[in-house]
């Protein structure tokens, strides 16, 4: 008895330690505190791409360290629940759409957007141009490819324009092109700039987009989120504020320098990613549709404006999310910076 | 007299010049042969690279099927800093987790051999992380670690569990003579491992280590989903996103290199250092134990499954507090229980459940027994028909170490997205081990006992009904055990992927949803159930094996 016991003490010592020593073989160290900048991490939605291209520019140009902040940007991907990870305090602000933020809060999280990267939701229907889908009603006896993650968002497009659910035959996909390349599908779900971009390098032709945001399905996207405690405490709201401000700047200059922004993801931030310079231009182009609007011309780019909150709460209140409301947005940070640009 | 022996000496002589000739002749024929084998394998592989070649260039690459090996050859040698750079991101973390999965493993199966009570506690701990879905670990993994730890933590996971069963069979085959023989000297426990465990342990070690390197690839790709800036996944999902066929298909090949190397390397030291042979899959089951009588046999199981459980209970609290994941993404199992039954939507969320599992394992079985089929039906076929053997082994190899995250797209290529690409997947990931260890359970049969059939004129049929299938039933087992977690796993990826149905997608849209509850209670439902399949197949093999195979139970 007394044997077995000794025994299993050595054997959870041993394991112990085996667990120790390897975590100490893949830890990296952490500890270099002390007086320098202040560290923000920023978690993006996906792998490096142009799509993030205005914080590249911030911390390349240097605007991050004229506000006296060191920030990692966290590459996302097919699998990382970008809200969870504010939620759960491995980020200090995160990308993400405003439907996730409200799902995310609706499940218990806490989450505060502050400012609106895309005025548009960028989610929209691709289809081939020699059979093109131009508005909700062409989907009628149309077989449409959605990606696992984004069931929902079709369900309620169809609910909103008046079209009946078994009208439609809705395909399981992933997130590339190629079903409606192959024409297994005649549609398909895509984000405004990634999906059309391939499809034309794939076939040489221009796919047709319709903006599920034109008919009723309008969120803000790329928003930044943070913690609703973040904003309470006052140094790390500071560090929120400065943080904007060096991200806006970074992100006009994309609009004014689009081949620049492009050539610093290709050339540095995503070198390893072995993305094509030209397909990153043509998403880049397309990408300034979502970043301004008569919004970001009045009161410059990130804006939410209180009719945008409420076109939001709408699209999301459609969506079957529970308990969304203006509180999850504020403003106050925006209306800070609103002279800078 | 004298003459006699002078007659005698150059008889013998003439023998040995005889004998020396013969050698000589069998040596250069021999090496006829293997040249011969080696150019004939030349000329399939060069046969299918054409094959493939013209087919890409006719029909596949326009369809958006396949890239032509040339086009690949040719991406590969431009973009070479690109692809040597992720290939050192993504093989350094697969080099870690490798290591430090087989490390912990082999540590384990020593401390599971030596103390038989732990092994009846832990190793469905064990199993339970080998049946856990990536698909919800990974997410997990993402929110306890930093990026990095994530990604090594996901490797050494999908290595540990094979080099552990590896590590324990191959410690216990020594069990009996060797070791009763150690223990009646008076040697000690530590020093029965040593002399007599640990060295009979190797060949069954290193096939373990031979396995998990393409376990270690796959893992360390994975572990790029969760977010990365470099890396073999990195260009294979940017590489999707633009439909860049040459990327995709490059990174096929590259990433099965990188698995068939270390593969061959430890086949190659597996026989070097212990060349008595032994693997995995021709060792007993590990289940085998002394036949207790009456009430005991049923209770004491009984005893310990619920031990394991509440261990299995236990790790999940445990991990959720040692690394205080925070509450929004951590759920409890008083969490999921809530979630399939008390809370409002507790029927919608069974049923929702118990749909996706269905189509699971419609998925998952369906390829499974193809694969099982056809693995075995294959393997019999090489060695009754070794000109069949030749032609397929060399795609046999490269697939049996293709990480099947590099697969899954390729297959959508080439088969779309139904019903069919899923099974192809799941058949797959059954097919390759399976006949990789029937054939080598085959290969094993005595040749006494072959000699036996051929003197008795029995047909090649009766030979292999006989005795050479009987004798392959463990190996064929063993097989069919280990891949039922494995056909899960790839159907819940290929779901995500590729079909969005199923509980592979039932869990990815639960993240999406910030829905950790429907996360969680989805994982544990599909790792119950397959740990519940498992059990299936190993209580058939008991059965069977104890039936027609009793050499090979306890």
């Amino acid at each position: 008895m007394t044997n077995t016991a000794r025994a299993m003490t050595r054997v959870a010592g041993v394991i112990g330690l085996a667990l120790a020593a390897s975590l100490a073989l893949t830890a990296c160290s952490t500890d270099d505190a002390g007086e320098g900048p202040d560290k923000l991490t920023l978690q993006t939605s996906w792998l490096p791409s142009v799509q993030f291209s205005g914080s590249y520019i911030a911390d390349d140009a240097g605007y991050y360290e004229d506000e006296d902040l060191d920030v990692s940007i966290l590459p996302g991907g097919p699998d990382v629940a970008n809200d969870a990870v504010v939620a759960a305090g491995n980020a200090d602000i995160g990308l993400t759409n405003a439907d996730n933020v409200a799902r995310a809060n609706a499940e218990g999280a806490d989450l505060v957007i502050v400012a609106a990267g895309f005025q548009k939701q960028p989610f929209a229907i691709l289809s081939a141009p020699d059979d093109p889908l131009n508005k909700p009603k062409d989907l009628i006896g149309k077989r449409i490819g959605v990606p696992s993650a984004d069931t929902a968002l079709l369900d309620t497009f169809l609910e909103l324009n008046d079209i009946d659910k078994s009208d439609v035959t809705v395909v399981p996909v992933g997130f590339d092109v190629a079903p409606l390349v192959s024409g297994e599908v005649d549609g398909l779900v895509a984000f405004y700039t990634e999906q059309p971009t391939a499809y034309t390098a794939a076939t040489g032709e221009k796919g047709v987009t319709m903006l599920v945001g034109d008919y009723g399905l309008d969120v803000y996207a790329q928003v930044y989120v943070v913690r609703r405690e973040t904003l309470d405490d006052p140094d790390a709201r500071d560090r929120i504020t400065r943080f904007l401000k060096a991200e806006k700047k970074g992100w006009g200059d994309v609009v004014d320098d689009v081949q620049h922004a492009v050539d610093l993801t290709v050339e540095t931030y995503a070198k390893d990613g072995g993305l094509s310079a030209e397909q990153q231009l043509a998403q880049a182009t397309l990408q300034l549709d979502l970043l301004t609007s008569p919004d970001t011309e009045k009161h410059g780019l990130f804006w939410i404006s209180d009719d945008g909150i409420k076109r939001n709460i709408a699209t999301i209140t459609a969506l079957g999310i529970s308990g969304a409301d203006a509180s999850m947005f504020d403003t106050s940070i925006l209306e800070s910076l609103a002279d800078t640009k | 007299m004298r003459s006699a022996t002078l007659t005698e000496s150059l008889a013998l002589s003439e023998t040995s010049r005889i004998i020396d000739d013969e050698r000589r002749r069998v040596r250069l024929r021999a090496r006829r042969t293997s040249l011969r084998r080696a150019a004939v394998l030349v000329v399939i592989v060069v046969a299918l690279l054409v094959v493939w070649q013209l087919a890409a260039d006719l029909a596949l690459t326009r369809l958006g099927v396949a890239a032509s090996p040339l086009s690949i050859v040719r991406s590969i040698v431009d973009d070479a800093g690109l692809y040597l750079n992720a290939t050192a991101v993504t093989g350094w973390v697969a080099v870690r987790g490798w290591v430090i999965g087989n490390a912990v493993a082999i540590l384990v199966a020593v401390l599971f051999v030596q103390i038989p009570a732990l092994e009846s506690l832990f190793l469905r701990l064990a199993l339970v992380l080998f049946c856990l879905p990536l698909v919800a670990v990974n997410p997990i993994l993402q929110l306890t670690f930093p990026a990095d730890t994530a990604r090594v933590v996901l490797t050494a996971l999908s290595v540990f569990f094979t080099t552990l069963v590896g590590a324990i069979l191959g410690l216990r085959s020594a069990d009996g003579g060797p070791l009763t023989m150690v223990r009646a000297w008076g040697g000690s426990g530590v020093a029965g491992l040593r002399f007599v465990r640990l060295p009979s342990s190797i060949p069954a070690v290193m096939t373990g280590l031979q396995v998990g390197a393409a376990a270690a690839v796959l893992g360390a790709i994975f572990g790029e989903f969760i977010g990365a800036t470099r890396g073999i996944g990195v260009l294979l999902i940017n590489g999707l996103m633009g439909l860049q066929l040459d990327r995709i298909w490059s990174i096929a090949v590259i990433a099965t290199i990188m698995a068939a190397v270390p593969y061959a390397l430890f086949g190659y030291l597996r026989d070097r250092l212990a060349p008595w042979g032994a693997s995995i899959s021709t060792a007993a089951p590990a289940a085998g134990r002394r036949a207790s009588r009456g009430a005991t046999r049923v209770l004491r199981p009984l005893a310990w499954a619920a031990g394991s459980v509440v261990i299995v209970l236990a790790a999940w609290w445990a991990y959720l507090a040692a690394f205080d994941v925070s509450s929004f993404v951590g759920k409890s199992p008083t969490d999921v229980l809530a979630y399939l039954t008390s809370v409002d939507d507790a029927g919608e969320n069974r049923a929702a459940i118990a749909g996706a599992l269905g189509t699971t394992l419609l998925h998952g079985g369906i390829g499974y027994i193809a694969g099982l089929t056809v693995g075995v039906t294959a393997a019999v076929l090489f060695v009754q028909f070794p000109v069949v053997e030749r032609i397929v082994t060399p795609v046999a190899v490269a697939f049996r170490t293709v990480p099947i995250i590099v697969i899954i797209p390729v297959l959508i290529l080439a088969l779309g997205r139904g019903l069919g690409a899923v099974v192809a997947i799941t058949a797959i990931v059954t097919f390759f081990p399976t006949l990789a260890n029937t054939q080598s359970g085959l290969a094993r049969v005595p040749i006494d006992g072959i000699n036996l059939m051929r003197s008795y004129d029995a047909s090649r049929w009766t030979t292999l009904w006989r005795l050479q299938l009987p004798y392959t039933l463990p190996a064929i087992f063993a097989s069919a055990r280990i891949a039922v977690p494995s056909a899960l796993l790839a159907a819940t990826l290929a779901e995500w992927l590729a079909t969005g149905d199923g509980l592979g997608h039932y869990i990815v849209g639960s993240r999406a949803e910030s829905d950790y509850a429907g996360l969680w209670a989805g994982a544990a439902v599909l790792t119950v159930v397959s740990l519940i399949a498992y059990s299936v197949v190993s209580l058939v093999e008991r059965r069977v094996l104890s039936t027609y195979s009793p050499t090979h139970v306890s």
